[in-house]
């Protein structure tokens, strides 16, 4: 493309593409200060490339936020757990102990679930053994089948209940928000701690998390306050919830990344992390509400 | 001193979602992708002391996720992806101002998938972001230049297959692809 063609306002075309190259991989902390002052300056001169420069950082955001648009199994959590503890009880303790170090190629180890194929040719060659191995195999079979429907019926009927994000502000902005009267919670229903976002501000939660039930959903509510200019304190709260506990989800992005939903004197953004939903509402505007974002990247 | 035990409960509520994300965009698929975790989890457990704290735990889960999928690369029958070298350019680089936005989570994995995994590996932990590129350098064993080239042609690369809106058919079938 011709760009520099068409803007005149712009350095010699190596320049810009020197700018956009830099710009394109730019990271805070890691491109010499130097480097980025003079891509950047290139930048606020020259139209085209300050456009194309912001054009290619809502890509990528747009990837980032795509890469992490996967929803890990509902149950993934729990069967690793029960994978790791089978292993360490000395199922396939042995398989695993071959594992090779990171950094180096690994060998695959048996599945702690599976039929290894060390169980398959136990009995030997001949052919009773054979016959008598797949009646163990059958009986094995049939055995599994019948836990998988004992144990599907029983998840069915124990599922976790539900709610939605709407349900949990309402709630939220309905308790008072000294939180004087509500109980602490340290572990959500499916067993995860409450941890704090990593996508906004939270230097300012110094409180444990308070347990607020909103149809039959336990949700962990940390309230804060933050200064804002003229010394004006503002106050927040932070709801958790486990996603697979909320009925609609809210868009993965990070803080912010959806426009904030205005309800009554709440400003609020929802966003997911993990298998954690949060909820954050200030009672103040959106700028107030922008306060809590991280600093983003020069570039 | 003996090695600091892992807390392997505390392991998984940290990371599990993030390493199965992330292996699921580098293998392209949910079943794979729990192997994989699970795998790794696995090696978490039985080498635990070399995880150094828990800020690097991540960067070495990711490591091992993929030297398994690695592994189980080179078993005969699966799918590679292109090296950037074999894989033909877009029909038509984009014109940068005019960069899609509008792309899907299937659009994009499908456009991962299409590259070998030297290129998709950089992408995928620029874009997870959790990883400083000589961190990168070191997973790949790759000296840190390598790592931004592969990542300067890999970007460029998928801002124009996701922007010419070209079908996966306009890449030559890779031969005994199964997936």
């Amino acid at each position: 493309m011709n760009r520099e063609e068409t803007d005149p306002s712009c350095e010699p075309e190596r320049d810009c593409a020197a700018a956009l190259r830099i710009l394109d991989l730019a990271r805070p902390g890691e491109t010499e200060p130097a480097v980025l002052a003079s891509a950047s300056a290139h930048v606020a001169v020259c139209d085209t490339c300050r456009a194309i420069a912001r054009r290619r950082e809502r890509f990528d955001t747009r990837v980032a936020t795509l890469c992490r648009d996967v929803a890990p199994p509902t149950d993934g959590r729990e069967r690793l757990l029960k994978a790791l503890a089978t292993a360490a009880s000395g199922v396939g303790a042995s398989a695993s102990a071959d594992v090779v170090a990171a950094g180096s190629p690994i060998p695959a180890v048996e599945r702690v679930s599976g039929i290894t194929p060390a169980g398959r040719e136990a009995d030997g060659a001949g052919s009773q053994s054979r016959v008598a191995s797949r009646r163990r195999m059958l009986r094995a079979v049939i055995a599994a089948l019948l836990m998988l429907a004992v144990g599907g019926g029983t998840l069915w009927f124990r599922r976790l209940p539900a709610t939605n994000f709407q349900a949990i502000l309402t709630a939220v902005a309905a308790v008072n928000w000294s939180a004087s009267g509500l109980p602490e919670l340290l572990r959500l229903q499916d067993g995860q701690s409450p941890r704090l976002p990593e996508e906004m501000v939270t230097r300012f939660i110094n409180t444990p998390p308070r347990e607020l039930t909103v149809e039959r959903v336990k949700s962990a509510v940390f309230f804060f306050q933050f200064p804002r200019r003229g010394a004006r304190q503002v106050q927040g709260a932070l709801a958790v919830v486990p996603v697979s506990q909320l009925s609609s989800r809210p868009q993965s992005g990070g803080f912010l990344a959806n426009p904030p939903l205005v309800d009554g004197e709440l400003c609020a953004t929802t966003w997911i992390e993990g298998n954690l939903a949060y909820i954050c509402c200030v009672k103040g505007t959106t700028s107030d509400l922008q306060e809590l974002a991280l600093p983003r990247p020069a570039a | 001193m003996p090695p600091r035990a892992v807390d392997m409960n505390e392991l998984v509520d940290r990371h599990y979602a993030e390493v199965y994300r992330y292996a699921h965009r580098l293998c392209g698929s949910a079943s794979e992708a729990d192997d994989l975790v699970q795998e790794a989890f696995l090696t978490a457990q039985c080498k635990g002391e070399q995880i150094r704290d828990a800020a690097g735990a991540r960067a070495w889960l990711y490591t091992v996720v993929r030297n398994v999928y690695l592994k189980q690369l080179r078993s005969p029958g699966r799918r590679r992806g292109h090296a950037l070298e074999q894989t033909p350019e877009p029909v038509a680089a984009c014109d940068p101002l005019e960069l899609n936005l509008d792309f899907d989570a299937e659009a994009l994995q499908n456009a991962l998938l299409e590259l070998s995994e030297e290129y998709r590996t950089p992408l995928l932990l620029y874009y997870f972001g959790d990883l400083s590129y000589r961190e990168i350098a070191d997973q790949m064993q790759v000296p840190i230049g390598t790592v931004m080239s592969r990542l300067s042609r890999a970007k460029s690369w998928l801002r124009d297959r996701l922007s010419t809106n070209q079908s996966a058919g306009g890449i030559p079938a890779v031969q005994g692809s199964t997936t």
